[in-house]
């Protein structure tokens, strides 16, 4: 026999392992890329990788639907890294290309003057950035453009904002009025001239339809320049609905409209009807939802239930702020925002159907007190299966602390979900529904407004960002040293899985 | 009770002198000493590890017996986190693939779930970022798929990311 045989014989080799094992093996890959790779080494891993995808998406849909039973999140921070010079950023844009397992993000803010014309793309199976260098014609710096996928090979980069110095200390806010695309094939940027275009504009809404075979980027509200009488160019905002299908025409809307808006979200829900949620009205906070129907070129205003209004939404402060994305097969729309403040016991009591343990910030104090006090006190030293339990738990707080950095629940983010699955019954309505989780591992320590929320293969990926009581700051003075703490060049993968560590 | 030893024995008749509190990582031997009552002279058998290996799960052991219980697992569920190795897991795991796949095989059989989790992180880390072919090739895998079978996937895979 020849020596490989005998190798063999003795040594172990990869088909050794029972499934089981593969199958966990498999679970520390990442969705993308090896997905595919491994589905084409041999009838058995083709196998064993279809069961890999389907828990792992089964795992992440089931843990964000309805049930009530409890979660734990864990956010994977990755910090930009130091060799590129991938700035801090916030309102910039970001693109998700599923068939590119890439994440591209364009521009933004670095500060509340200065706006960025960088564009990078992240490859979500290696996470690691590249800066592209696209020819064409580049578009200009500014921040609050929106930037989709029109799913024929080019990103659509639209409108947005920037600030120019009028002269050495004075500036003006500029709102732009391009449509650029962006070609995936070739690299390069297109500036698209139309005369018909909805004017310079920033913070609106985009997304697109297949209506009638036929891709449609719809935008809506948004800050719009309205010359006034006095010849004073003010931003206002607008609830007009536009088409673009290489060229421009504003949808006639019968009815009602939406108070006009800016800072919302918008989904396309199928091909009929986009969804918009959040912004911020001249006036108010918008807590209304709103569907429109390209069939009846219609407005309707969905009831929003909110049983606990203090606790299952956002606060009114950061709503006007929040994107939020969309996880289709969950029905689901999700934000991350500041934690809201603890419930009392009396209203846990009343809603004690769900779960409010990740509120408990006090009992897991105690908790460490008690753990970390008991020992010294040594009060009965007899009861063996008494002393070790408290050992166990002194030597596993704190170092889960170390690894995790279990985050500070008063200050720290909490998600937020609004079910939409009743959008389409008899009584069309969307729910606030309470937040699950049990625990949240790795969040930073400080929650922010104007990052960018994607949904790509079972995980969120939140990107940039800035403080809001640093937002406030800058707005009357620059305080240099805050001003790289405060904004963020965080990126974290969040995901999901119901074990409570 | 500290100090105190058991005595183990691998399939090719090496006996091994453990700490009880060593040796407890392993939840396999530490239900057979509290459940079964195994009288502590008596010789446990490890009828599936060798001594090379038991002896490298003894290092790993002995080097990790004060971290923290990992948390209880649901198999199902569980998502995995990704590449977390310590250097010192690191420098323990640069051996080669008949190794890994015994040391793997022996926390599954023993049921220490912290020198799993490493050693298959450690298996995972390899396919990472590889072709099919890169992978058969490290692994020694032999290809299985008829062409048609083969391009069938491919046109899946593609499918899928182009939905």
């Amino acid at each position: 026999m020849s020596n490989n045989d005998e190798i063999c014989t003795y040594s172990k080799c990869i088909e050794d392992l029972p499934e089981e094992i593969l199958l966990r093996i498999f679970r520390y890959l990442l969705p993308y890329k090896d997905y595919s790779s491994i589905r084409l080494v041999c009838r058995q891993w083709e196998r064993l990788g279809r069961v890999t995808k389907d828990w792992r998406m089964n795992n992440f849909y089931n843990n964000l639907s309805l049930s009530t039973s409890s979660v734990s999140i864990h956010w994977h921070l990755i910090d930009p890294p130091k060799k590129f010079n991938l700035i801090p950023r916030f309102s910039h844009s970001v693109c998700y290309v599923d068939s590119k397992r890439m994440l591209y993000v364009f521009g933004g803010n670095r500060d509340m003057a200065t706006s960025l014309n960088d564009f990078w793309c992240l490859d979500l199976s290696t996470r690691n950035w590249e800066r592209i260098l696209a020819t064409g014609s580049y578009p200009p710096p500014k921040c609050s453009s929106t930037f989709i996928d029109d799913e024929q090979g080019n990103l659509l980069l639209f409108g947005g904002r920037s600030m120019i110095y009028i002269d050495d200390i004075h500036m003006r806010e500029q709102l732009h009025h391009e449509l650029h695309s962006y070609s995936l094939e070739k690299n390069s940027w297109n500036l698209h001239k139309n005369l018909n275009e909805p004017g310079p504009i920033c913070d609106h809404s985009a997304s697109i339809i297949n209506i009638n075979n036929q891709k449609r980027m719809i935008i809506f509200g948004g800050c719009m320049i309205i010359d006034d009488q006095y010849q004073q160019s003010t931003p206002q905002r607008t609830n007009d609905l536009w088409q673009w299908t290489n060229t421009w025409t504003m949808i006639h809307v019968n009815g009602t409209k939406p108070e006009p808006r800016k800072g919302h979200s918008q989904f396309t829900l199928n091909s009929e009807n986009i969804l918009i949620v959040g912004g911020s009205s001249l006036t108010r906070v918008c807590r209304d939802v709103w569907l429109f129907s390209f069939q009846t070129n219609q407005w309707t205003q969905i009831t929003v239930n909110n049983q606990y209004p203090n606790d299952f939404a956002p606060s009114n402060d950061d709503l006007s702020y929040l994107s939020f994305c969309m996880v289709l097969p969950s029905q689901i729309l999700i934000t991350f925002g500041r934690l809201r403040r603890h419930p009392t016991e009396n209203e846990r009591h009343t809603y004690s159907q769900y779960d409010f343990s990740h509120c408990d910030k006090k009992s897991r104090e105690e908790l460490l007190l008690a753990s970390s006090s008991l020992p010294s006190s040594s009060s009965d030293e007899n009861d063996e299966t008494n002393r070790y339990s408290i050992i166990h738990k002194r030597s596993q707080l704190p170092l889960i602390n170390n690894k995790y950095n279990m985050m500070d629940i008063s200050s720290g983010f909490q998600m937020y979900r609004l079910d939409i699955s009743n959008l389409f019954s008899l009584n069309p309505c969307v729910t606030w529904l309470p937040s699950k989780s049990t625990s949240v591992f790795g969040s930073p320590s400080r929650s922010s407004l104007y990052y960018s929320l994607i949904y790509a293969r079972s995980e969120f990926i939140l990107f940039g960002g800035i403080e809001k009581r640093k937002l406030c700051l800058q707005k009357h003075f620059s305080d240099k040293d805050n001003r790289s703490q405060s904004i963020s060049g965080t990126l974290a993968f969040i995901t999901m899985s119901n074990i409570a560590l | 009770m500290a100090g105190h030893k058991i005595k183990l024995q691998s399939n090719d008749g090496d006996i091994f002198d453990v700490e009880v509190e060593i040796a407890k990582l392993s939840i396999t031997i530490k239900t057979m000493l509290e459940d079964l009552s195994m009288n502590e002279e008596e010789i446990i058998p490890l009828p599936n590890i060798n001594s090379a290996i038991f002896k490298k799960v003894i290092q790993w052991t002995t080097h990790h017996k004060d971290d923290p219980p990992l948390p209880p697992e649901d198999d199902e569920n569980r998502e995995k986190n990704t590449n977390d190795i310590s250097s010192w897991d690191q420098e323990f795991l640069k051996v080669d693939q008949g190794t890994l796949f015994e040391l793997i095989l022996a926390a599954n059989y023993l049921d220490i779930k912290g020198l799993l989790d490493v050693t298959c992180t450690s298996v995972a880390n390899m396919i990472k970022g590889k072709t099919s072919e890169e992978i058969r090739q490290t692994f020694n895998i032999k290809n299985d798929f008829t062409p048609q079978e083969e391009e069938q996937i491919k046109k899946e895979n593609e499918w899928c990311e182009n939905k």
